[in-house]
Order: structure tokens, then C-alpha cells, then sequence
């Protein structure tokens, strides 16, 4: 049978409700175990790491089965439960740090990206720059940011603004055309 | 030249790393997935397009649980199934599944069972006093007795008094010890009948016949029976998609002649509600009809029974509801086609 034949409210009813209980359970595991695995792998956890995660994520569901109120997708609710599991893993890892254990060096937190370079900008020209991106309509604002700041793409930037691919295209090309008018004279290069 | 080049997308880095410096706290994942599903009111999701255009942290967030909603609805496996089994076997060795056998997880605040545990160890403990009690006054007893009459004072009438006393005592504790020992045999008794039992009904369970292929439409008489929660007893699924179905219940097509028809519903082994509401609804949402039951009507294995005519062919939804202190809860939802 396939994986995705029944509806996932049904196999969390049984869940809840049983009997079938210990079916339900391994369906529900079938179902979701490589989108938490990936989930947890895009964190930079190790395969076998990824496996003790996908064990915690899974006995938390088990034990919390019923505090479940039925407020939120099934789906959601257990995305909220691997995200509290991986926050809890990494501070663990950071506390091992910091208690001398040793972690090997590609299993560290990558922490925050490295500080820009603050000489870059003169005062004048960071002024010129500031009032040019303020006069943008605020979505413009946002989609230069996030293809310039977080180096998003398209599809991308319109899942964070829902917004289709093609506005995030016209609304960067309008900032292009826009910040040349008015930053020509300063910088040269606005491919975005 | 490519110096120049370069100029304006790091100039933008730089003044936006400025300006994300102070976005204040984290969005978090609770209003995160109220934003995912557009439910935020226009002001607070404005504010949170802003936060999310300056946090990485949030935004990547937000990307994931796209990914994860958009995996959890792919029907392949894209890795290997050793993996997966090691890690479902791994998880088994830490299920109770033996307490589960005995105890709904559902936690609907109330016990599938009594719990004779407990209570045998308030009878231990409430043994374990009287025992203590009794070889204190055991002790003081041949203390007392044990003092010679040339060391010590005679013998009041006083304190012979308040020796027979403390015996006659001591002799209801052990009475009351006895009493209570046979009341753990007792209680040890009906712990193993329980467990006898919850394996008698596991039993039954697992060899009750599977249900119907859900791909399958039922041609019914004037008459079906509907066995509701907990596993919702199918005789057949409408396709998905199709939209008809609007709750979150199970999708019953029984198709039958047009008229009169009789539903017999058997809640036996549901999870208990004060009242049931049954509803008939047409395919624009239109209730047809409705009734409740109290629960005392629905328990044991007869069901009641609904007779709805003048039905003119189509489909109809039964809806089958719980009502507890104010609140329904939606059990099962059955597709009837009138032909």
C-alpha cells in the first residue's frame, strides 16, 4: 500500500484512540521518517545523529500524543517537536564544548556568519545608499534584502513573502532600474 | 572597473547587516506556522515580512518547514530502507508498549482501567505503619516487663491498667495487620484477572476480521450498521480531492435505494462522551436532519438506531459527533449515495 494512501488526520485519530495503536505508530514513523531525517541532516547533524533525533522526535510524539489539542496540522505539530529536538541537541553539544569534551570540528554549530566589513562604506555614500533603499516601496525593500542579504533565489524569496516567483522577478528588476537612477553616479554594477 | 562592480551588493550587505542588527527577538515557530498557513492579521503579517527579511535565522526556518511539509507529501523513499529499519527498531526498544496494551495514550483524562497498583501500594504502606506500631508497643511491652520488681517501684494500679490497655491494642493492630494482608492477596488476585483480561481483549482484537478494502463502495440494503471510533470501520473510501468531505473524519460511501433507510450505530469500545449529535448534511452543507443520543443509549453492543426518509438520490454526509462540557468533538463522517 502506498505511504500517502490515508489521510494523515485518520492514522493520528487511531493513534490517539486505539486500538491499532502500535500500527498507527509505525505508519506514522513510515511516513515521516526521511522528511525529519532530511529535516535534521540540513542541520548538519551526522547520519548517526540524525537517527538518535528521529528516536527523541518519535518518543516525544508518543508521549505527547495526548496534550495534542487538535489546534494545529498534525504535520506542524510534529515540525515544532523536531525543531525543539534539534535546538535541545545543539545546545547539549554546545554545553559538551564548553565542558571540555571533545567535538569533532565538522559537527559544530557554524554560529553566525562573519561580521560585514564595516570600512566598506564611507559616510556620505552609506547616507546616499540608505535614503535611496528607503525610498523603495517596503516589498522591494524585502525582496533586495533577501536575495542580497540572505542570498535567496527566486522561488525562494517568494515562499517568504508568499508572493509568486515572477513578482519577486518585476519587484528586483524595478529596484535595479530604480537605484541605478539614483546610485548611478556612485556605483556601477546593479545586478541584484 | 570589477572593484566598481562589486561596489553595490556589498554596499547593500553591509547596510543591511546594520540595519538587522536590531530586529529584536526571534519570531518564533508558533506564529511562523500561523504566517505558513495565513492566519495572522494584516498588521502583525507585515511586521513579520519585515522581521523575516532581515533575520536568516527565521526565514531559514520558514524554508525548512516548506521542505518538510512538501516531504512529508512525496511518496518515495529517497534513501535507503536499511536505514529506516534500524532506526524503527532501534525506537521499538523504547516503546512501552506493554503499559499501552493496558492504557489508552490517548489522555482524555479518563483510565481505560482502574489502576490496582496504586492502590496495592497504599496498602503496603498503610501495612507497613501498623507493622512498625506494633513492634514499637511489642518493645515497650517487655521492656516494661522486663524491669524487676525489687528494682523498681511497686506497681501502681495505674499502670497495670495501661499495660492491659496498650495489649488490647497492640491485639487490634495485628487483627487490622492480618485484615489487611488478606486484602493484598485479594487485591494481587485482581490484578492478575486484569491482566488475564487485557490480554483476552488484545487477543480478540487482533483476530477480529480486517475491514473492508477502503477502494471499495459498498452496495448496501435499507439497513447498514456503522461501527464509529476508535478505528472508524470502513466500507469504502471516496476518492480523494473530491472536496465533498469537510471534516476531519473518515469517508464512508454506502450506496443505497432511495427512501426510507436505517442506520444502526455501534459506539461500543469509544471513547466515552456525555452525548453524541448525529447529523445528516447534503452536499451544499445543508443539515437534513439531527439528533442526539446519550451515552448511556449508546453503550453495549446494540447501538441505536436513525431512520431518515424521503431521500431523494445523491450524496449525503452523516456527520457523528462527541459532546463533552460544551465542547463537540467530530468522531466520524460516513458518505451515504442515495440511487
Amino acid at each position: 500500500m502506498s505511504r500517502q494512501s490515508e489521510p494523515i488526520e485518520a492514522i493520528f485519530q487511531r493513534l490517539r484512540h486505539g486500538p491499532g495503536r502500535e500500527e498507527s505508530y509505525r505508519l506514522l514513523f513510515n511516513r515521516f521518517y526521511w522528511p525529519l531525517f532530511r529535516f535534521f541532516e540540513h542541520r548538519g547533524f551526522s547520519t548517526e545523529e540524525c537517527q538518535d533525533l528521529i528516536q527523541e522526535t518519535f518518543l516525544r510524539v508518543y508521549r505527547g500524543i495526548g496534550a495534542f489539542r487538535g489546534e494545529a496540522r498534525w504535520e506542524h505539530w510534529l515540525f515544532r517537536i523536531a525543531a525543539n529536538t534539534a535546538v535541545k541537541a545543539v545546545r547539549h553539544r554546545t554545553a559538551a564544548k564548553r565542558a571540555g569534551h571533545d567535538v569533532p570540528l565538522e559537527d559544530q554549530d557554524p554560529g553566525e556568519a562573519p561580521a560585514p566589513l564595516r570600512q566598506l562604506l564611507g559616510k556620505e555614500m552609506r547616507e546616499t545608499l540608505s535614503q535611496a533603499v528607503a525610498g523603495l516601496p517596503a516589498q522591494m525593500q524585502r525582496c533586495v534584502r533577501l536575495r542580497v542579504f540572505q542570498d535567496l533565489d527566486y522561488d525562494e524569496i517568494a515562499e517568504i513573502l508568499q508572493i509568486s516567483p515572477s513578482t519577486v522577478k518585476v519587484q528586483l528588476f524595478k529596484a535595479r532600474k530604480r537605484l541605478r537612477l539614483e546610485l548611478g553616479n556612485s556605483f556601477e554594477d546593479f545586478d541584484l | 572597473m570589477d572593484e566598481k562592480r562589486t561596489h553595490l551588493k556589498a554596499a547593500l550587505r553591509e547596510l543591511t547587516a546594520e540595519e538587522s542588527a536590531d530586529i529584536g527577538p526571534h519570531a518564533g515557530l508558533k506564529r511562523l506556522i500561523a504566517y505558513r498557513r495565513r492566519t495572522l492579521p494584516p498588521a502583525e503579517r507585515e511586521a513579520l515580512q519585515e522581521h523575516l527579511s532581515l533575520c536568516p535565522r527565521c526565514a531559514g526556518l520558514l524554508l525548512e518547514l516548506r521542505d518538510f511539509e512538501a516531504a512529508s507529501t512525496r511518496d518515495e523513499a529517497p534513501g535507503p530502507e536499511s536505514l529506516q529499519q534500524e532506526a524503527w527498531e532501534s525506537l521499538v526498544r523504547h516503546l512501552p508498549w506493554k503499559v499501552s496494551a493496558i492504557r489508552s495514550i490517548a489522555g482524555d483524562g479518563r483510565r481505560d482501567v482502574p489502576r490496582p497498583r496504586r492502590l496495592r501500594y497504599f496498602v503496603y504502606g498503610a501495612a507497613a505503619a501498623l507493622l512498625l506500631l506494633a513492634v514499637g508497643l511489642a518493645m515497650m511491652t517487655s521492656r516494661r516487663a522486663s524491669v524487676s520488681p525489687r528494682d523498681s517501684a511497686p506497681r501502681t494500679a495505674a499502670v497495670l491498667e495501661r499495660e492491659r490497655d496498650l495489649q488490647k491494642r497492640l491485639e487490634e493492630k495485628e487483627a487490622e495487620l492480618a485484615a489487611a494482608r488478606k486484602r493484598i492477596q485479594g487485591l494481587e488476585k485482581l490484578e492478575t484477572r486484569v491482566a488475564e483480561l487485557t490480554s483476552t481483549l488484545a487477543e480478540l482484537r487482533r483476530s477480529r476480521p480486517a475491514p473492508e478494502r477502503r477502494d471499495q463502495i459498498a452496495d448496501a440494503s435499507r439497513e447498514i450498521e456503522v461501527a464509529v471510533a476508535p478505528r472508524f470501520e470502513l466500507r469504502g473510501q471516496e476518492a480523494p480531492g473530491s472536496g465533498f468531505l469537510q471534516g476531519g473524519g473518515a469517508v464512508n460511501p454506502v450506496r443505497m435505494e432511495a427512501g426510507r433507510f436505517t442506520v444502526a450505530l455501534s459506539l461500543a469500545d469509544h471513547p466515552v462522551h456525555g452525548e453524541y449529535r448525529l447529523a445528516l448534511v447534503d452536499r451544499d452543507g445543508k443539515t437534513l436532519w439531527t439528533g442526539r443520543r446519550p451515552s448511556r443509549s449508546l453503550l453495549g453492543d446494540a447501538g441505536t438506531t436513525v431512520s431518515v426518509s424521503r431521500l431523494s438520490p445523491g450524496l449525503y454526509r452523516l456527520r457523528i459527533e462527541g459532546l463533552q462540557q460544551g465542547s463537540r468533538e467530530l468522531l466520524a463522517e460516513y458518505i451515504l449515495e442515495v440511487v
